[in-house]
């Protein structure tokens, strides 16, 4: 297998504008260049010797990975780890700071589906211009065009302008058109989060099938259920560094167990290029950081925890253990604490309840911890969100929506289904007769 | 390249140093891709409208009349030239728009078309120099405009007329090395947008489109020698009707005020490149 992508050493440095030393129009570059015989002598004064340096931001750093052909890479990480400064870079829109990246074929990147299109121009004049843009031949375009407006179904429209179209009219062409692009590196950032669901699944289809004729995909996405039914290696960035790069499996094990229990009230660092840089946030979060609630009762929680029971990872088929310590200013009469295990954030999908009877306890005491074991679920294989409620005479003293996420793998033993067909899927005794 | 030796071709990305200037086998590769945007800004241009292509040659047009009801009874004017004030006035007016038409598009088309810079790869060059063809494409259907005019007023053109795409091309160049420094410069300082429509009204007044320039003092002719746009208006003039003298001096001057424009504007353009990305933001 030969190498087809390698990376060393890769960084990209942003200057950070502190308010006093950007300059973004000619007056403010003028009066910074007049000011300076003012500041040098400041300085002298204040005895200071050189001029403060200017702040500095490394979006990603020391970067190295090899792909071979036929891989399929997922760049994982949260919100400002670098993901997408990596794939343009790959992408030879920005250019790195230090490092080296080696090539071998034609690189085509979907950073965005639609690039080029232009709402005057008609359907067909769009196909050609956008496959031209993402580096189609014209001879390629013409004789894939049958089958890129099939693909797309917008064929009773293709001759009128775009700005007529629906917008999912527009998004299906413009992917159609991205589809058919076959480079032999490709590279996808999150184009999967725009769409619905039948257009993400066409998207994956359609990846896959470029997997199997042995095209390299470098796909970026937030995802981590495409990720994994998708890929094989994965890499793991994290404020601009490599973390981790393996395969899949594990990659999404240490996202989970680093992201995963974290309550959505600590903050998340975001760092833009542009933006001023408080001096070395801490970046680790960690557990005390108070549990926020959608009421205001005065009901803390800490501690939250959920875990599989019995076993090392929550799989179809296991337990969950739940555990927490709270305080409160009061007991609670009539009580019921209340946990929800969801497959998405529409709807409930799982619950456990327990009130004063189940408990054994009259009144819940002001302070304590709680802790539940779960019998067998079936989830599905996806993530799935954790909600706490804990109510006084049925009305809500704490809630929280999304207090923990956890992973739910495959059971070995039941037949894979996708989570797209169920969300919880049980095992049963089946007979055929003829 | 055929398809085969793209499929195989090692890309080495990494910082670049030095300075550079065009990569004419890139360049080479996307010449497809130069052609299209500039259909596409062709066809978006009259797509929607009535008049379609003739709005073109409205803003001359409706100059010349103004011009003439103006400044053409003004004595000296009337003595320097030999042909109608109408003609003069358009022969000036449809190069000069081209001139201002190519620095007006390009100096923001890096801006307007950020959404594809951030996008895609290709030669970043090519923007600017679609841009170009298009308006290219404009001083072309005022070309005919003009043929017309000639035949109306029975000036048959002279022999020199030979030398006129030589003047058009060097006006082409002096518009582009200037394109190239202000869309650079407009990607990081977003007021070189708003610096140029200003710019180009001092220009049109400094340089010889409504008026000879024999109607200028002695004094001032080498300070309108280093504009490129007086020599080329005079030229063109002169290929036109064989009137003044054939180009001296001055056009000299011009010529290497363009070049020198055009060849710093490629490096200094390339050389800008690599941060376009980052300044124009996602």
């Amino acid at each position: 297998m030969s190498t087809v992508i390698k990376v060393r050493d890769l960084g990209k440095k942003y200057k950070i504008c502190d308010n006093h030393m950007q300059y973004k129009n000619f007056t403010d570059l003028a009066a910074q260049i007049a000011a300076m015989p003012y500041n040098y002598i400041r300085r002298m004064m204040n005895g200071e010797s050189a001029p403060p340096k200017e702040k500095t931001f490394w979006a990603i750093k020391d970067i190295n990975f090899d792909l071979e052909q036929g891989d399929i890479l997922g760049v994982v990480g949260r919100n400002g780890s670098g993901k997408s400064t990596l794939l343009k870079i790959i992408s030879r829109v920005a250019e790195p700071t230090c490092g080296r990246i080696e090539v071998v074929g034609r690189i085509g990147s979907l950073l965005g589906v639609g690039t080029g299109f232009h709402p005057e121009l008609t359907g067909r004049e769009n196909i050609i211009l956008n496959g031209i843009v993402l580096g189609m031949s014209r001879s390629e375009i013409r004789s894939k065009f049958d089958e890129i407006v099939d693909f797309s179904g917008v064929e009773e429209f293709i001759e009128m302008p775009v700005k007529n179209y629906s917008s999912g009219m527009f998004m299906r062409l413009a992917f159609s058109v991205a589809a058919h692009l076959e480079p032999e590196v490709l590279i996808v950032d999150e184009v999967l989060a725009v769409g619905d669901a039948n257009f993400q699944k066409k998207c994956l289809d359609k990846m896959r099938s470029y997997h199997e004729a042995g095209h390299t995909i470098l796909f970026v996405s937030h995802d981590l259920y495409s990720v994994r039914a998708l890929t094989e290696k994965a890499l793991l960035l994290n404020h601009g560094e490599q973390m981790a790069f393996s395969d899949t499996e594990s990659i999404a094990q240490l996202y989970m167990e680093k992201y995963a229990n974290i309550p959505p009230g600590a903050p998340a660092p975001e760092p833009e290029p542009e933006a001023a840089l408080e001096p070395e946030a801490n970046e680790e979060p960690e557990p005390p950081a108070e549990i926020p609630s959608e009421t205001n009762c005065g009901f803390k929680v800490k501690n939250f925890r959920v875990e599989p029971f019995e076993s090392k990872t929550f799989h179809a088929g296991g337990k969950l253990r739940f555990s927490f310590e709270y305080e409160f200013d009061r007991e609670i009469d009539n009580f019921k604490i209340a946990f929800a295990v969801n497959t998405t954030d529409q709807y409930n999908s799982c619950g456990l309840l327990a009130d004063s009877n189940e408990l054994g306890l009259a009144k819940l005491p002001p302070a304590g911890k709680v802790a539940c074991v779960s019998d067998n679920l079936y989830f599905t294989e996806g993530n799935c969100i954790v909600q706490l409620a804990v109510l006084e005479n049925d009305v809500p003293v704490f809630l929280n929506k999304e207090i923990a996420n956890i992973y739910n793998k495959r059971h070995p033993e039941l037949i894979f289904s996708p989570r797209d067909w169920f969300d919880y899927c049980v095992k049963g005794t089946w007979k055929v007769k003829h | 390249m055929s398809l085969a030796e793209k499929k195989t071709r090692t890309t080495v990305i990494e910082p670049s140093r030095k300075l550079r200037f065009l990569n004419f086998k890139e360049l080479n590769d996307y010449w497809e891709l130069l052609l299209y945007l500039t259909i596409r800004d062709i066809k978006v241009k009259y797509k929607q409208t009535i008049f379609g292509l003739l709005w073109v040659v409205f803003q001359p047009i409706l100059l010349m009349l103004i011009f003439s009801l103006v400044i053409a009874s003004v004595p000296n004017i009337q003595q320097a030239i030999t042909c109608p004030y109408k003609l003069f006035a358009f022969v000036g007016l449809i190069p000069w728009q081209l001139f201002a038409k190519i620095i007006e598009s390009t100096s923001n088309c890096l801006v307007a078309e950020a959404g594809l810079v951030n996008k895609i790869y290709f030669p970043r060059i090519l923007m600017p120099a679609s841009a170009c063809l298009s308006a290219l494409f404009d001083f072309f259907i005022g070309c005919i405009i003009l043929a017309l005019m000639l035949l109306y007023y029975r000036q048959a053109p002279s022999w020199t007329i030979v030398f006129l795409p030589l003047f058009v091309i060097l006006m082409t160049i002096s518009a582009m090395g200037i394109g190239f420094w202000l869309s650079a410069l407009n990607t990081e300082y977003r007021d070189v947008r708003c610096l140029v429509p200003f710019l180009m009204q001092f220009w049109f007044f400094a340089s010889p489109v409504f008026y000879p320039s024999s109607i200028i003092p002695e004094q001032y002719r080498l300070i309108i020698a280093l504009n490129p746009m007086s020599g080329v208006i005079e030229g063109i003039r002169w290929t036109l009707f064989s009137y003044g003298s054939a180009p001296g001096w001055e056009f000299y001057v011009s010529l290497s005020v363009s070049f020198v424009t055009f060849i710093t504007g490629i490096y200094w353009f390339r050389w800008r490149e690599k941060s376009f990305a980052d300044h124009l933001g996602n």
